[in-house]
């Protein structure tokens, strides 16, 4: 096009004359040319799970439920948990993280056809996107009920501003996803991409949000029967770096790296302690007996209120007693006063004391791990059939961990679907507790109104949660942007 | 192809009685049998031959050796004649006629020289063997050399010598000469009249001049686009170093605003009809002879002529990078039977035009500061013991009155230095010049020098191909301090009037402060002076080649290749501290204290380099059908690709100040960049004009590009415009009837223009349509993984932006040229700027595209006035240029009220309007409630409620615009004899700057205030312009920017005077000196402005402080031998 020939002087007319491409980037010009360039792309996937609460703010979540405080108000949870949460002073993490790796999926997917690689790799590396794709979209159900979904990127800006699918929708295209997932990824041990385990615990997480309890049987007992994970001894080595590679209890997390791909989870926990744990969640440990608190016989001492616990307390939370001590014998104190008088310890390595401001580390994030699967077995098992052997035996997998060793469940105490329901819940708090996972637990067994009643800040401001409160309200500046979004309910 | 012979005349140099014999002769393909002999002996016109059985070539070359003329021939092969020949002391023609004789030869002999033709039987020519011999003059009776004669209807050419001087030796009988010489109306002559003075009459009418246009010229007259153009000569009257700063008010719409007077940093920025976008590159296309390039690298001596393409039509040649309008340089080259030596200098002297005058009373300032401090509610800065030392030692060296402006400003030199050798002779023309140009700046520690070379050459090698190459080089070596401009001004302002630069003790040591105690903490212009250096290389050459092949008449077919090479060699080094600093009042035991001013000690390096390749090739044909239609025709094609390569490095904590250079410093802590971008850029062009009976003309242009910046679907796009032109004076109502209008034309123009020079945040953007990926990595499994993430939605459809300009023009011309006027109007209207949107769901996950959104309009008024007349000897001319602009944002994506919104200027300033000052608390407590209410003092500023609704909120804010109302130029000359007086005005009208900062703000970083604030508002004077004295940062003054600080710029200055005198040539003749001429300049000699304190010509608003404009006199000389 456009070439005229003048002269030999003039270069034949090249029909790559015009195609320029920058050198010191790639782009998508030069870019999918090959299976390195797919790999790169998918690494580009993972590196933003290292946001948001998919990064090590993620235990932060807790602080939107009963069991801790958001001490210097990092994510504004005291707006949320006093129920004056509105258009604009929603915090955007729960929308624009999702989005954001969303976003970094759809490129992926819309482009991964272009590399000249095979179908089946096309298929398994694709199958890893959209199981994170698939993991976004139900956090944001979670969050927000329906939602905007793009299956693509947007051509434009003005072709993003669509309205909300219904949550149920969006449920079905993150059940196609990840059977997609499902399909093509390996059932392999969890190294660190996703393996087919991962979407099916995701599935399974998606099948309990919707109450569909045989699914989530279903899809739990693949887990459990494919012999690929188990519960690993060391409870508090879940959470440690160390520990972490080729764990076979974690089924999929965000990885780091030090020191050149860290995260600030001694520094946030160890040094600031900016989660503060609630004594509502210390109270929940039972004492090593296997007896709640409450119990006359549990030989509870309000005086020694931390000894003969379950050891999870202790792997968990830092309790009034337990010092950090420094290598050189000084006791570690943290920089603000600790408001709840509990700090937290999980994830936090004591290795690595003293902590100070510049504090790095690289403990990976977990998402999904056996405890978690077993947990929604016991749950789901129990909504279908009631209390059976195969859920005591799963709680008692966890329980009886060698580090944990907690006796097994008190069959008789908890021995009708309710009072087991009750034990089930009150076992997940305990296990995963500071996970991140409780606020969304509360939501999906619509207890948050119920426990954050029962809740005072360490300001002494009641807790309040209200019927709106279930979803999040979208913020204004998405509605402005955005016409088409319609506000949640109650936020109008 | 059809080669014929091609008449050589290579003249005889008379002084240096040089000759040169060209044997040229054409077979197949160019055979050149060339010897070139030089001989200081002079030649007989008679001959003696005595040879047997010679080759023609050695009998040429002999008869060469005894008369110096030159024998040229056509295709004819003298290998296969021997001659025998026997003559003595006989004339050429008889000798050339007994070497022919029997041999199936003829000859012609032109000039001096001779063309050897096979016979042809039927056409002999019929020899005059007189000498015709005469001289030209022009209307004054003066030789008039370089002028063309032409034998009419034979192909025999001259040019007159140095003295007007011309001679044939041999034309047919009762020819008919035709004399030329351009600005000169041709005269015909019969070689039977009188020769002996030749009077030829200038064309005191400018219609028959030719103005470059794109890839080509025109007649003036023929203009149907609206193009302004300024001479060489008229550009170097002012003694500025930067070309584009001396363009300033010589063409109308050109508005050229040079920042600052700072050598090497003067640079002005150019703009053709006001801002076209704030998307993209908002600069005019410059094209130096044809090729894209910079004009701050050019001497402004090697310039022939600028020209500017401002309509839609006569830019749109240039397509996607006209839309700002085109600036065409053409540099200077040879003129044809001249050989000239030109040398001209300058030598000036500068300073600043003006300075704020600032408090140097000590005893004052410290009153004043203690004062303001109070005032802002701060603690006193000086005790009463200090103040008092200070009253009691008044003005003596330990307790001085120090005025920093005198001790930091002087003037400097200036000067310019130019060698030309240029002529040329029917062949071929030549010119290469060496410029130096130097600078010293007014503050210390600048320097700025520049060498320039050119080499200019052309050449016709035969009938129908001529060559030519051209060749700018320079080097720019530019030395600043670590500041520049209003960074280093500001310091300079920041300092007390209370201590002097060194201690009173006699040591040397610096002093930076008066009290240790109430110390500023900022360092002084002397230590910065010293504390490093930024130097600047630029090399830069421009060259070119081209052929040109005349393929039949009317068809010419030239193709160019150019380069454009630019380096600059940039280095940045600062130390930690140059030397110990002190406070400069000892303390009680009379010791000095140490101040600590330790900086960054750091060496960065720079090196950048941009090669832009061109190859264009034109096929022009221009042809008159009768007496009534003319066509140009133009078709072009051209390719353009640039790369842009630099590479950087810094280095910290060097032990040793004389070490300079990257590898002396640590390795620790190093840091390196660099990057090469490229683009590409292809088109086809043409061009196509009609004039009927030069009074109805016609004219298109089309131009279809494609760039690398906008994606393959949409990268191709069809530029062009049209415009229409009747020259009513050629109608015979006028014609007839109204002999004093000699020239009037209606101009019209409409055209699409495209900016293809996209940027992104002010930086250009070369892959702007590319989905760039970032790297990102994550560690899958016990190492990192490289990764790539798509962080921005890119629109693919991204193109460039279009400016549409309707131009409506009027030229007249009164009783041959006495009187000219060109008036226009124009309405450009830009679409499709490039904004960032701003509405983007955060649901997208990327960060928002560029896209083509915004729209402004620019419309505006030029109007050209000239008058020139002489009588007799004496001669005047008066010139006016008036220009007016309104820019108006038509479309916004994310407008900013007040600021940047629909039906506003660009930029506008949104500022609260000061109403006076606030006399006392009854009045404050009566008027509208105040944006800082609570702090408001009497001597505060009073805002105005604009609105009326009794409260002072943001919606009583007005928008000023940024832009003059229009700027204005006049010059007037008068001549008497070899006398010549120019002066040059130019001004700006309407023009607002809003600024803060250093000299404005009183005590800012301790700034002593200016004058004015000795006459500020205090209970007792009620001064209703300046308020209260306050120390910076007081709420009720510069709390909300209001008018107080929008300072109206308009101002009118005599921007040049220059008086010359050329001595007569009938003196300069006796000593070999062709031309002689000296002068005196004086540049920013006056101006009239309300603008406070400082130069009212400067950048933009904002800081107030600001690199003076200079004040420059100077004198020199012209000479051409």
């Amino acid at each position: 096009m456009g070439c005229v020939l003048i002269a030999g002087v003039i270069s034949s007319c090249k029909k790559d004359f015009l195609d320029t491409n920058p050198l010191d980037a790639v782009s998508s010009q030069t870019f999918w040319k090959s299976d390195d360039d797919v790999q790169q792309a998918l690494t580009g996937v993972y590196s933003k799970l290292q946001s948001g609460f998919y990064s090590d703010t993620k235990v932060f979540l807790d602080a939107y439920s009963d069991n801790a405080y958001d001490r210097f108000s990092y994510f504004s949870f005291d707006v949320y948990t006093q129920g004056v949460i509105n258009s604009t002073n929603v915090n955007g993490t729960f929308y624009n993280t999702p989005y954001q790796i969303i976003a970094a999926c759809n490129y992926f997917l819309d482009n991964v056809g272009k590399a000249p690689i095979s179908a089946t790799a096309i298929n398994e590396y694709s199958a890893e996107v959209k199981f994170i794709r698939a993991m976004c979209y139900f956090d944001l159900v979670q969050c927000y009920g329906g939602v905007v979904v793009y299956k693509t990127t947007p051509a434009s800006v003005a072709a993003a501003k669509i309205p909300q699918s219904s949550a149920s929708d969006v449920l079905a295209f993150v059940n196609s996803d990840l059977d997609f997932a499902i399909a093509n990824l390996p059932a392999t041990a969890y190294t660190g991409h996703a393996v087919q385990a991962s979407a099916l615990a995701e599935k399974a997480r998606v099948a309990m949000f919707q109450k569909d309890w045989p699914t989530a049987v279903t899809l739990t007992k693949q887990i459990m029967n494919s012999g690929l994970f188990s519960i690993y001894s060391n409870y508090a080595g879940l959470f440690i770096t160390s520990t972490q590679q080729n764990n076979p209890e974690i089924i999929f997390s965000t990885k780091y790296l030090g020191p050149n791909n860290p995260n600030n989870f001694d520094l946030y926990l160890g040094n600031y302690a900016a989660l503060a744990p609630y004594g509502n969640l210390v109270n929940e440990y039972e004492m090593k007996n296997g007896k709640m608190i409450t119990d006359p016989a549990s030989g509870y001492d309000p005086a020694n209120p931390y000894v003969n616990r379950d050891p999870r307390l202790g792997f968990t939370i830092q309790v009034p007693g337990d010092l950090f001590i420094d290598p050189d014998g000084t006791t570690f104190q943290h920089s603000d006063p600790l408001l709840t008088g509990f700090a937290p310890k999980k994830y936090v390595d004591l290795s690595h004391l003293p902590f100070s401001n510049a504090q790095l580390s690289d403990q990976n994030v977990i998402h999904t791990r056996y405890a978690d699967v077993l947990l929604m077995y016991a749950e789901a098992e129990n909504e279908v059939s009631g209390p059976d052997a195969s859920i005591y035996s799963a709680l008692n997998q966890i329980r009886q961990r060698p580090t944990v060793n907690m006796p097994p469940v008190d069959q008789t105490t908890y021995g009708t679907q309710s009072t087991l329901r009750d034990f089930i819940r009150h076992e997940r708090r305990i296990e995963m507790a500071l996970e991140g996972e409780r606020y969304y637990d509360l939501k999906r067994w619509n207890l948050m109104e119920d426990k954050l009643s029962l809740m005072k800040n360490p300001g002494g401001i009641q807790l309040k949660f209200g019927e709106q409160n279930n979803v999040l309200p979208f913020s204004q500046t998405e509605l402005t942007a955005n016409p088409q979004l319609k506000q949640n309910a109650g936020y109008q | 192809m059809n080669f014929k012979a091609k008449i050589l005349a290579v003249h005889r140099s008379v002084q240096h009685h040089k000759k040169i014999l060209l044997v040229m002769k054409l077979t197949t393909i160019l055979l050149i049998i060339a010897f070139v002999q030089a001989s200081a002996k002079g030649f007989s016109q008679k001959v003696t031959l005595t040879e047997k059985d010679a080759t023609v070539e050695n009998i040429l070359r002999d008869l060469k050796q005894q008369t110096g003329y030159v024998f040229v021939t056509n295709n004819v092969d003298l290998t296969k004649f021997q001659i025998n020949v026997d003559v003595k002391n006989v004339n050429i023609i008889q000798a050339l006629t007994a070497c022919f004789k029997g041999l199936p030869l003829d000859y012609k002999i032109v000039d001096k020289t001779v063309i050897i033709e096979e016979r042809n039987p039927t056409a002999t020519p019929k020899i005059n063997n007189s000498n015709v011999r005469g001289t030209v003059v022009d209307e004054t009776g003066k030789p008039l050399p370089g002028a063309t004669v032409k034998v009419k209807g034979t192909d025999q050419n001259t040019v007159s010598d140095r003295n007007g001087n011309f001679s044939f030796e041999s034309v047919p009988d009762n020819a008919t000469l035709i004399v030329s010489f351009i600005g000169y109306s041709p005269k015909e002559i019969s070689i039977n009249g009188n020769l002996s003075s030749i009077k030829l009459q200038p064309t005191v009418s400018d219609l028959n001049d030719v103005v470059v246009v794109g890839y080509g010229t025109q007649k003036k007259v023929n203009l149907t686009g609206s193009v302004g153009s300024v001479s060489g000569s008229v550009i170097t009257e002012r003694p500025s170093s930067n070309l584009q700063d001396l363009l300033e008010g010589r063409i109308a719409g050109l508005t050229v605003v040079q920042p600052t007077g700072e050598p090497g940093v003067d640079q002005g920025s150019l703009q053709i009809r006001g801002l076209g976008t704030y998307g993209s590159n908002p600069a005019p296309l410059i094209l130096i002879d044809g090729i894209a390039g910079t004009l701050s690298n050019l001497s402004p001596q090697d310039i022939d002529n600028v020209t500017v393409l401002k309509d839609a039509a006569s830019a749109s040649i240039y397509g996607s990078r006209a839309a700002n309008g085109v600036i065409l340089v053409t540099t200077k080259s040879g003129k044809r039977g001249t050989n000239t030596l030109e040398y001209d200098n300058s030598f000036g002297t500068t300073s600043a035009t003006v300075l704020p005058d600032f408090i140097t009373n000590s005893v004052t300032y410290m009153t004043m500061y203690n004062e303001a401090l109070e005032r802002s509610g701060r603690p006193d800065v000086y005790t009463q013991a200090q103040i008092d030392a200070y009253k009691t030692g008044n003005g003596s060296a330990q307790y001085p009155n120090t005025d920093w402006e005198k001790y930091y400003f002087h003037s400097a030199p200036i000067q310019n230095e130019n060698l030309a050798l240029s002529g040329g002779d029917s062949v071929s023309t030549y010119r290469a010049s060496l410029g130096y140009q130097n600078q010293k700046s007014i503050l210390a520690g600048s320097d700025y020098n520049r060498y320039n070379s050119a080499f200019n050459y052309t050449r016709k090698v035969s009938k129908i191909i001529s060559i030519g190459t051209n060749t700018d080089y320079s080097y720019e070596n530019i030395r600043n301090g670590v500041f520049t401009n209003d960074n280093e001004i500001l310091l300079a302002y920041a300092q007390a009037p209370t201590f002097s630069p060194f201690l009173n003790d006699g040591s040397g040591r610096v002093a930076v402060e008066d009290y240790i105690t109430n110390g500023t903490g900022n360092r002084t212009l002397y230590e910065r002076q010293n504390n490093g250096f930024q130097l600047t290389q630029n090399y830069n050459v421009n060259s070119q080649a081209y052929i040109n092949i005349h393929i039949i008449k009317g068809l010419d077919w030239k193709t160019t290749g150019a380069f454009v090479f630019y380096n600059q060699d940039y280095k940045f080094r600062q130390y930690a501290q140059p030397f110990n600093v002190y406070a400069f009042q000892p303390d009680a035991n009379g010791n000095y204290t140490e101040v600590a001013h330790p900086l960054t000690n750091q060496l960065t390096q720079n090196s950048a380099r941009d090669l832009t390749t061109t190859v264009n090739s034109t096929l022009n044909y221009q042809r008159d059908f009768g007496a009534d239609h003319s066509i140009d025709l133009l078709a072009g094609y051209e390719q353009i690709n640039n790369a842009n390569t630099y590479i950087g490095a810094d280095r910290y904590n060097y032990t040793n100040t004389l070490i300079n250079e990257i590898n002396g410093g640590p390795v620790t802590g190093d840091d390196n960049s660099g990057d090469q971008t490229q683009y590409a850029l292809q088109s086809l062009f043409g061009r196509a004009t009609y004039s009927y009976k030069q009074k109805y003309l016609l004219e298109g242009d089309i131009r279809y590009d494609g760039t690398s910046r906008v994606s393959a679907a949409n990268r191709w796009g069809t530029f062009g415009g049209g415009s229409v032109g009747w020259r009513i004076s050629e109608e015979d109502f006028i014609k007839k009837h109204i002999t004093a209008i000699s020239n009037l034309k209606l101009r019209a123009s409409y055209g699409v223009l495209g900016n293809q020079d996209i940027y992104e945040n002010g930086s250009p953007d070369y892959y702007p349509y590319q989905s760039i990926l970032s790297s990102a990595q994550y560690p899958f499994s016990t190492s990192l993984s490289p990764g790539v993430l798509l962080t921005t939605l890119t629109d693919q459809d991204l193109h460039w932006e279009k400016t549409a300009i309707t131009d409506v023009g009027l030229d007249l011309e009164l009783f041959k040229g006495l009187f000219a006027a060109t008036a226009d109007w124009y309405y450009k209207n830009t679409t499709g700027i490039l904004a960032q949107e701003s509405d983007i769901p955060a649901s997208v996950g990327l960060s928002p595209p560029v896209i083509n959104a915004g729209a402004m309009v620019n419309k505006g008024f030029e109007l050209q006035l000239s008058h020139q007349n002489h009588i007799g000897e004496f001669s005047y001319g008066v010139n006016g240029i008036f220009s007016l602009n309104r820019n108006k944002v038509t479309q916004a994506l994310a407008p900013n009220p007040g600021v940047f919104q629909v039906g506003l200027p660009y930029g506008s300033y949104y500022i609260y309007v000061m109403d006076g000052i606030f006399n006392s608390q009854a009045e404050i407590d009566n008027s509208p409630k105040q944006p800082n209410s609570g702090d408001l003092k009497p001597g505060d500023i009073k805002i105005k409620d604009v609105n009326g609704n009794g409260v002072i909120d943001p919606g009583d804010r007005v928008s000023y615009s940024p832009y003059p109302s229009y700027t204005y130029s006049f010059g007037a000359n008068v001549g008497w004899k070899g006398f010549r007086l120019d002066a040059f005005f130019q001004g700006v009208q309407g023009q607002k700057f809003l600024v803060n900062g250093w000299g404005i703000d009183p005590f800012l970083q301790g700034t002593a205030p200016t004058t004015n604030f000795l006459n500020a508002w205090t209970p007792q004077n009620h001064s209703q312009t300046t308020p209260a004295v306050y120390a910076n940062g007081y709420p009720g003054v510069d709390g909300y920017t209001s008018t107080y600080f929008l300072k109206d710029a308009s101002y009118l200055r005599l921007k040049n005077i220059n008086l010359s005198y050329a001595f007569p040539k009938s003196m300069l003749r006796s000593i070999w000196i062709k031309g002689l001429t000296v002068f005196v300049s004086g540049d920013n000699v006056i101006t009239w402005t309300k603008y406070p304190g400082e130069d009212p010509e400067r950048a933009g608003s904002g800081r107030y402080a600001q690199f003076p404009q200079l004040k420059t006199y100077s004198a020199g000389l012209k000479v051409s031998l």
